[in-house]
């Protein structure tokens, strides 16, 4: 979205009343930094056309083109003889070249259209089939047994499909980015955080003005604003169409349970029905809903959707059932009054150029629509036939080593955060950093890793780590404490030739616990006293000054990213501070605890505002000497405690909530949280009430899906179904005391022990040999 | 492991051609796509750095592949590696099985490939997701199979 809120006056003067700086001259200002802005902004660039893009939120894709279901369409539904299905038509053509040249992850899944009754068979043979034929796109009808030998994981009351393998799925962070940074290759230049304020449309200019008081002056600006198409236009007289938001709202699943392609309904009279979507990067999208609302800003998400979502997929899907959504989210569609796309020059003058009302297939449409709009500008403004240049995003370069592991969840290193930042579309907030190397994206959103992400963020834009906002404006992320900033951590040269890892921590060990905690420090502690040779790591450092070593083990600061069978055993695969490295053992001892569980991963209604954070995060935001928020509604007792007297330390006021808000409230940060049908203004909301195992770890050897926060599948004595993995503590039972911890990892540490060396037997301690289990 | 994928693909060069490739390092060094370096380290085994492309991003690994053959038909790779600039590791095993496939007159008879892919990833790779590895694995297959057709016509060119 490129326009200022709607309230915003046209002006003449920058902010606090300022004279506008002198005019900067281009041929073009694409207004709207989403997928449609992006493309033609790429597609001007090609032509040799000067281009300027006109942003109002810090990003690229912050908008429509960030919340959808990142189909790409072939246009076998589309309504003949529109726009949309014209656009689509052609862009099915452009896809493939665009694909290749941007380098986009993209999956040719292939989609099923379900028939579930009588009715909906005849809708597939008498409607949908030949409507798909008349566009020129490949189905077929398969029948019931067709479909389940395709699908099997289908409902049993499916009748008959449509098969149309041309549909594909496509990561629309990505895309929308390719777009942008080729065209920043080419000499386009970006304006992100930059609101139109006004718009003024002459017979021989257009003039732009700015929210920071800049004004642009261009042959053409490009009304490609999403949702806001309607407002800007309006900053120049232009009433001619109206933007109406549709809601719809997604679940995000990260197990698929085998679903490898999009499944949807016939559409039925209450539209087109919820789809069950692959992403590209794995899981599943689910929904989306489609609901009209009045405000342009409504992103709020509620229990009821997510539940109505859930049910019309198990339809679809049964094993659906099953599912755990990690993420509920919300877009709005653009619905305009023309009930098409609107691809033309506005009435009130041919140098603005309305790109509007591209209601559900931007991502799907953006070659084609792109093609179209610069054809028409070069038309209108007379720049004759442009040859045409090849751009394409800069490949993306890693250092080699790739650094420590930053992002735990999904073993992002600092190498790879650092090269996400130096991109052409330099990321300047958490969620864009996010989109471009999936930091902060794991099983625990970003709660154990996102200070030390934005630290990094905040070096490489050398600004203050206070000044990196969570996504919009004003989204702030935790404030800064006079004269309390911790000291930046050390991260030495990435991509350096580092010394060689340490051969003493190579094994073959008798045993590896991993994780420093109370159960791996007692289970470490009972194994070696048994007599086994034991290593005991931990990303932290299992000689930090809170966990001095004990025990006659070895310990070492390392993180562990995998686990695989070996010849002695078990292999875990490790990151050092000298580089990678493997660990062999005959046993591996898993104690890697939990998290307290994200609100992503709960029911609490409204939209995402900044400021919402478990209390992993609120510890790391006070240790690195800021204060995470100014009023903290603050949930739970048993680990609250201590985090409520550090917050009212460190200046925050603190409300004590017994149990989780049912709703949230607030734009860009939280501003109330709602307990018991009354709102309590809060400009933080810190979740200290539930803990979930921290296992995935076990993925990468088949003993976890990719639903987040499921115990370690342990037996009676501990032990899990593969031989020599054993688990203990908090990863197996989230909610124990330490005292409990400390006595289960005491037991498996000494039945570990019989079973690796049965002939040494126990050492009798003070309380002799514990049972076993 | 966990299986990735289990596919077949017809190749139009004899089964003789296949194990004559397979049991040649330099030949391999041709077939095998994204090949950087490659060098024998012992009977059946081989040390190569080789570059995927996964759509948007360009993999370099380093790998230490063994080659074990049983007679007459099949054979499993082995491909241990931890890719450049991204943390983990990754572990592949591909058994496979090939079979001749005769041919009409005289035309020379071509070759069956069944193959599976279990894979076990630690770290960066495994959150890449199995959509998008199972897509670049097809595609390196295909790469491989028309690799190994070229090198087929190469050596029936020279005579071999």
């Amino acid at each position: 979205m490129g326009a200022a809120p709607r309230s915003a006056a046209r002006r003449r003067t920058g902010p606090g009343g300022a004279p506008r700086r002198n005019p900067e001259r281009t041929a073009v200002v694409v207004v709207g930094g989403g997928v449609v802005g992006c493309a033609i902004l790429w597609a001007l660039t090609e032509r040799g056309i000067a281009a300027v893009l006109v942003e109002a939120e810090p990003d690229v894709c912050e908008g429509t083109s960030k919340a959808n279901s990142a189909i790409v369409h072939t246009g076998f539904d589309a309504r003949p003889g529109t726009i949309e299905a014209t656009m689509l038509r052609r862009s099915a053509a452009l896809w493939p070249s665009v694909i290749d040249r941007l380098g986009v992850p993209f999956l040719p899944v292939g989609a099923i259209m379900l028939a579930r009754t009588a009715e909906a068979v005849d809708a597939l043979r008498g409607v949908i089939e030949p409507n798909a034929r008349r566009q020129g796109v490949e189905v077929a009808i398969l029948d019931r047994s067709e479909v389940r030998a395709l699908a099997p994981y289908v409902a049993d009351d499916v009748l008959a499909a449509l098969s149309v393998p041309g549909e594909g799925v496509i990561d629309p962070f990505w895309l929308t980015r390719a777009y942008a940074e080729a065209a920043v290759e080419g000499g386009a230049e970006l304006r992100l955080g930059r609101a139109v304020v006004g718009l003024e449309i002459e017979p021989r200019q257009a003039r732009v003005l700015l929210d920071d008081g800049g004004v642009i002056v261009a042959d053409q600006v490009v009304d490609a604003a999403g949702i806001e198409a309607d407002t800007v236009a309006a900053l120049a007289g232009e009433r001619s169409f109206s933007i109406r938001p549709r809601k719809g709202q997604f679940l995000v699943s990260e197990e698929t349970f085998g679903v490898d392609r999009i499944v949807l309904p016939v559409p039925g009279p209450m539209g087109k029905g919820m789809l069950v979507t692959p992403i590209v990067f794995g899981g599943l999208l689910l929904g989306p809903t489609a609901v009209d609302v009045a405000a342009k800003d409504d992103l709020g998400i509620d229990e009821l959707d997510r539940e109505r979502i859930l049910a019309a997929c198990r339809a679809m899907v049964p094993a659906l059932a099953e599912a755990v959504p990690i993420r509920q989210f919300a877009g709005l569609r653009h619905v305009s009054s023309e009930g098409d796309f609107i691809l033309r020059p506005a009435t009130v003058g041919d140098r603005l150029f309305l790109a509007a009302g591209i209601r559900s297939t931007g991502i799907s449409t953006s070659p084609a629509v792109a093609e179209f709009v610069v054809d028409a500008v070069v038309g209108l403004r007379g720049w004759g036939p442009r040859p045409r240049r090849l751009l394409v995003p800069p490949p993306l370069a890693l250092p080699d080593p790739p650094g420590r592991v930053v992002c735990l969840c999904r073993s992002i290193s600092e190498g790879e955060i650092v090269a996400a930042a130096r991109r052409p579309t330099a990321p300047r907030t958490l969620d864009a950093l996010k989109r471009r190397c999936g930091a902060t994206f794991g099983d625990c959103q970003g709660n154990l890793c996102a200070v030390e992400v934005a630290r990094i963020l905040a070096r490489e834009r050398r600004i203050p780590i206070e000044a990196i906002d969570k996504h919009r404006r004003g989204s702030w992320l935790w404030r800064a404490r006079a004269g309390t900033l911790g000291e930046p951590v050390g991260v030495g040269e990435i991509g350096a030739d580092g010394p060689t890892p340490p051969a003493s921590l190579v094994g073959p060990w008798d045993a590896v616990v991993v994780g420093a905690g109370a159960a791996g420090r007692a289970a470490a502690t009972a194994a070696a006293a048994a007599g086994l040779a034991v290593l005991l790591v931990d990303r932290e450092g299992p000689g930090s000054p809170d966990r001095p070593p004990a025990g006659a083990f070895a310990a070492a600061r390392a993180t562990v990213v995998g686990l695989a069978p070996g010849p002695s055993g078990w292999q875990l695969a490790a990151e050092v501070d000298a580089g990678s490295t493997t660990i062999e053992a005959r046993a591996v001892v898993l104690a890697t605890g939990a998290y307290v569980e994200p609100r992503e991963h709960r029911t609490i209604a409204g939209p995402r505002p900044a400021g919402i954070m478990t209390s992993d995060l609120a510890q790391r935001i006070l240790a690195a000497g800021l204060l995470p928020g100014e009023t903290v509604a603050l949930v739970g007792s048993a680990h609250a405690e201590g985090l409520a007297e550090a917050l009212a330390a460190a200046g925050a006021r603190v409300l004590r909530l017994a149990a989780p808000p049912e709703a949230v409230a607030g734009d860009a940060r939280l501003s109330a949280v709602r307990v018991g049908g009354r709102w309590i203004s809060a400009d933080t909301l810190v979740l200290a009430d539930r803990l979930v195992p921290q296992t995935f770890l076990l993925r990468s050897v088949g003993l976890a899906d990719g639903r987040p926060g499921r115990p370690a599948p342990v037996d009676a004595r501990g032990r899990l179904p593969l031989e020599g993995l054993w688990a203990t503590g908090c990863c197996v039972r989230p909610d124990p005391t330490h005292a409990s911890c400390r006595a289960d990892g005491a037991a498996l540490g000494e039945r570990l022990a019989l079973a690796l060396r049965p002939d040494v037997g126990v050492p009798s301690g003070p309380s002799g040999p514990r049972p076993l289990r | 492991m966990n299986e990735l994928l289990r596919d077949r693909v017809a190749i139009a060069v004899p089964p003789s051609t296949v194990w004559a490739v397979v049991d040649d390092v330099d030949a391999l060094g041709r077939v095998l796509p994204g090949v950087e370096s490659i060098a024998a380290t012992g009977p059946g085994a081989f040390r190569a750095t080789l570059a995927a492309k996964i759509q948007f991003l360009t993999i370099r690994a380093d790998v230490e592949a063994t080659l074990a053959v049983t007679p007459p038909s099949r054979a499993r790779l082995r491909l241990v590696g931890r890719p450049r600039g991204l943390v983990g590791s990754f572990t592949a095993e591909i058994p496979f099985e090939v079979t001749l496939v005769p041919a009409a007159g005289d035309e020379e008879p071509t070759s069956e490939v069944a193959y599976s892919v279990e894979v076990a990833l630690a770290g960066r790779l495994a959150a890449f997701g199995a959509p998008l590895l199972r897509d670049t694995f097809r595609r390196q297959v295909a790469a491989l199979v028309a690799n190994l057709e070229a090198e087929h016509r190469r050596r029936r060119e020279a005579g071999r």
